[in-house]
């Protein structure tokens, strides 16, 4: 009887928990998973909102890789963003362990330029474009008073070749401060002990760096390059705000081509097969990262012997 | 066993209160009717009040939904596609024959020759036709607007009339002043592009309606005066980066509609600007493209002839005077388009020559995706312009396999 009795209400606890988790649950799977599958369902039809979907096999994806007339900008805009990942994602990894590095010897003013760099990543989308087009308008402006003193026509969102560099840079320093701030604490995480060693060791402060503080972080380096390159995968609302895609389409991302595709046009289907391209691409770029970046799975248990201060030889 | 029964009801009720939440409230004879939402809340109010005046005099209940004008269409297909509808809505003019294609919207044809307080002479031709598909009516527009001629008359003296005159104003510039800007990229160039073309003999279809022609010889004369326009010294080039360039005094001409009007002439007081008809390339008749919001019925609605009499009030000439200060622009009927101010009358008088876009489905995406990057990317591109030929007969191609 007792044992019973402590089932039932092993029971009822259990059920009161799920009770309590259920609305979220229910958020989860009607808002994030559910919307994933109807997606890749709607990828197979041809949809403009209006009407019932029209079940077209893979006939999106076959007209999105090999019909360059109808679809001009699939192929463009897919190497628009793999142009803007190969700018922006090295540029930022190496910035954000740069500025790291730098408060990391302890100088003077840490929590100003600690806050300094985090103010970016906390600013509007919005507003940070608003600065930057001011600052590089080709009349007004920093741009335009340079322009005004040399002469010069400098317009760096006017021209294809700079445009999408521009582009990179405000990432970079846009989320530089969040990097810096993941980077920072995986470098007060290494042992203190493995610097002095290598300073015993005769290493100065690049060596130190390169062996003791790199391996040390390597883990978030890869940490960084997967969510940096998933990030520039994803860009839109710099493009979006800024340049349009312009000029000539040299800014115009993948997820900008998607916007235009779903909420310009109305081809649902087409957007939808799109995405799960984007999908396909981050999926194999995050895969092959784990295997070869720094800190994926081969370099792990190196990473630890580091971390546990195993590897001092290398020093 | 209490606590439980508690948390058992507290659950059963959110989720009753979700499902009721998501419900749409309107009745069954409640008029849905889904309209831009004016910029400012006065007349966001004199809206609601307008709307409101109606149901008062014909007991018809409206459910006035107003939409920012920039997510309008993106809300507005996301609602069809679930299960709050609008019953009636504004429509983007170059969107009436894909919502006309599908059935989307409802064949008025006869509800408007049930109309006894207007005809269809009554309207400016070019916003009547845009409401034309396949020898049937699917909307009436409402408000309409034409691009217009706005030159600085600290620059220029008068405006030109014909295409030679225009270029010939280059000459006169003061220094690090240029000639055009405005024509802008992507959707925008291929809109403005039209005005272009109408003034010198040529159309964006074949008269067959069967094919583009905005590559044939007229199309390439009109893209070439475009790009004469623009000029390729290093001062137009990079007054056509800067932000606002006319507004700011930097190029001499620009086109331009009435919401830019009010712009200038509040975010640019000191500058002396003025608004003439487009030139044409002999100095002929002056055309250009036209803009403006249409009405429309959905076919799913029950409620089409409460959606009727709600138009017939909204086509009263208080109604569209107030609806046409809502946006700016003038009333769709001729004989209420009337203004004191006289650069308003210009726009007034170019609406009687304006020509509208092709009314064939998908035509906003060979707008925008094909025959604005030819033109703004290409065409006019300072780095590496293109040969206009090639780069409009690269846009024909594409269009005419996604239309025809």
């Amino acid at each position: 009887m007792v044992v019973v009795d402590k089932r039932r209400q092993k029971r009822k606890t259990a059920l009161i928990g799920w009770l309590f988790i259920l609305p979220l649950i229910a958020y989860f799977l009607v808002f994030q998973i559910a919307p994933i599958f109807m997606s890749f369902g709607i990828s197979f039809t041809e949809w403009n909102w209006r009407t019932t979907p029209r079940f077209v096999g893979f006939d999106n994806y076959i007209q999105l890789f090999t019909n360059r007339i109808l679809y001009p900008n699939f192929w463009k805009s897919l190497w628009v963003t793999v142009q803007y990942m190969l700018m922006s994602v090295p540029l930022s990894v190496a910035v954000t362990l740069i500025v790291s590095a730098m408060l990391n010897s302890k100088i003077k003013g840490e929590k100003f330029f600690k806050s300094a760099f985090f103010i970016p990543s906390v600013t509007a989308g919005v507003a940070i474009s608003a600065i930057w087009m001011f600052l590089i308008d080709p009349t007004y402006g920093l741009v335009g008073a340079l322009n005004r003193a040399w002469g010069t026509n400098i317009n760096l969102l006017g021209r294809t070749t700079t445009a999408l560099p521009l582009m990179a840079i405000m990432a970079v320093w846009s989320g530089l401060g969040y990097n810096v701030l993941i980077m920072l604490s995986a470098m007060k995480n290494i042992n203190p002990s493995l610097y002095e060693a290598c300073e015993i060791d005769g290493g100065g402060t690049i060596r130190k760096f390169f062996h003791v503080t790199l391996p040390g972080v390597a883990p978030t380096i890869f940490f960084l390059c997967i969510t940096s390159t998933i990030g520039s995968l994803q860009a839109f609302d710099q493009m979006y705000l800024m340049t349009g895609g312009g000029p000539d389409g040299s800014t115009t991302t993948f997820m900008l081509e998607i916007y235009n595709m779903i909420f310009g046009y109305s081809e649902v289907g087409t957007a939808s097969a799109m995405s799960y391209v984007l999908f396909s691409l981050i999926l194999v770029i995050t895969l092959v990262g784990q295997r070869f970046l720094p800190g994926g799975k081969e370099r792990k248990i190196k990473v630890r012997k580091v971390r546990d201060g195993k590897h001092l030889k290398t020093c | 066993m209490s606590k439980l029964f508690t948390s058992r009801v507290v659950f059963l009720a959110f989720v009753l209160l979700s499902l009721v939440g998501c419900q749409d409230n309107q009745g069954d004879d409640v008029v849905s009717f889904w309209a831009y939402q004016p910029s400012t809340q006065a007349h966001q109010n004199a809206f609601r009040s307008l709307i409101a005046d109606f149901t008062e005099e014909t007991g018809i209940k409206v459910k006035l939904n107003l939409v920012v004008k920039d997510s309008f269409n993106m809300a507005l297909n996301s609602a069809l596609s679930g299960r709050s509808k609008p019953d009636m809505s504004y429509l983007d003019q170059p969107l009436i024959a894909d919502y006309a294609s599908d059935g989307t919207i409802e064949d008025i044809t006869s509800m408007f020759a049930d109309f006894s307080s207007v005809q269809e002479d009554d309207f400016f031709a070019t916003a009547f036709q845009t409401n034309e598909y396949d020898g049937k009516l699917y909307g009436l527009p409402l408000n309409v607007t034409a691009s217009v001629l706005f030159y600085n008359k600290d620059m220029v003296e008068s405006a030109p009339e014909t295409w030679d005159e225009w270029l010939a104003c280059r000459e006169d510039l003061p220094q690090g002043k240029s000639l055009f800007d405005g024509i802008g990229n992507g959707g925008y160039a291929g809109w403005y592009f039209q005005a272009f073309l109408a003034n010198c003999g040529g159309s964006l279809l074949n008269d067959q309606q069967t094919a583009v022609a905005f590559n044939d010889a007229h199309g390439v004369e009109a893209a070439q005066m475009i790009r004469n326009l623009y000029g390729s010294d290093q001062t137009s080039i990079t007054n056509r980066g800067t932000s606002d360039a006319f507004g700011n005094g930097l190029v001499a001409f620009k086109l331009g509609s009435s919401s830019d009007i009010d712009r200038f002439d509040i975010n640019f007081p000191t500058l002396d600007y003025d608004v003439a008809l487009v030139p044409s390339k002999t100095g002929a008749t002056s055309y250009s493209n036209m803009g403006g919001e249409n009405i429309v019925v959905y076919s799913h609605s029950n409620l089409k002839d409460k959606c009727a009499s709600l138009i017939e009030y909204l086509l009263r000439e208080d109604s569209l005077d107030k609806l046409s200060d809502f946006t700016g622009n003038f009333p769709a009927i001729r004989e209420f388009a009337t203004s004191e101010d006289a650069r308003l009358n210009v726009i007034i008088a170019q609406m009687e020559n304006s020509v509208p876009r092709p009314v064939v489905p998908k035509w906003i995406r060979v707008n925008d995706d094909y025959l604005g990057p030819a033109l703004g990317d290409k065409i006019l591109s300072d780095e590496n312009p293109r040969d206009i030929q090639t780069s409009l007969d690269d846009a024909a191609a594409a269009a005419n396999q996604l239309l025809f």
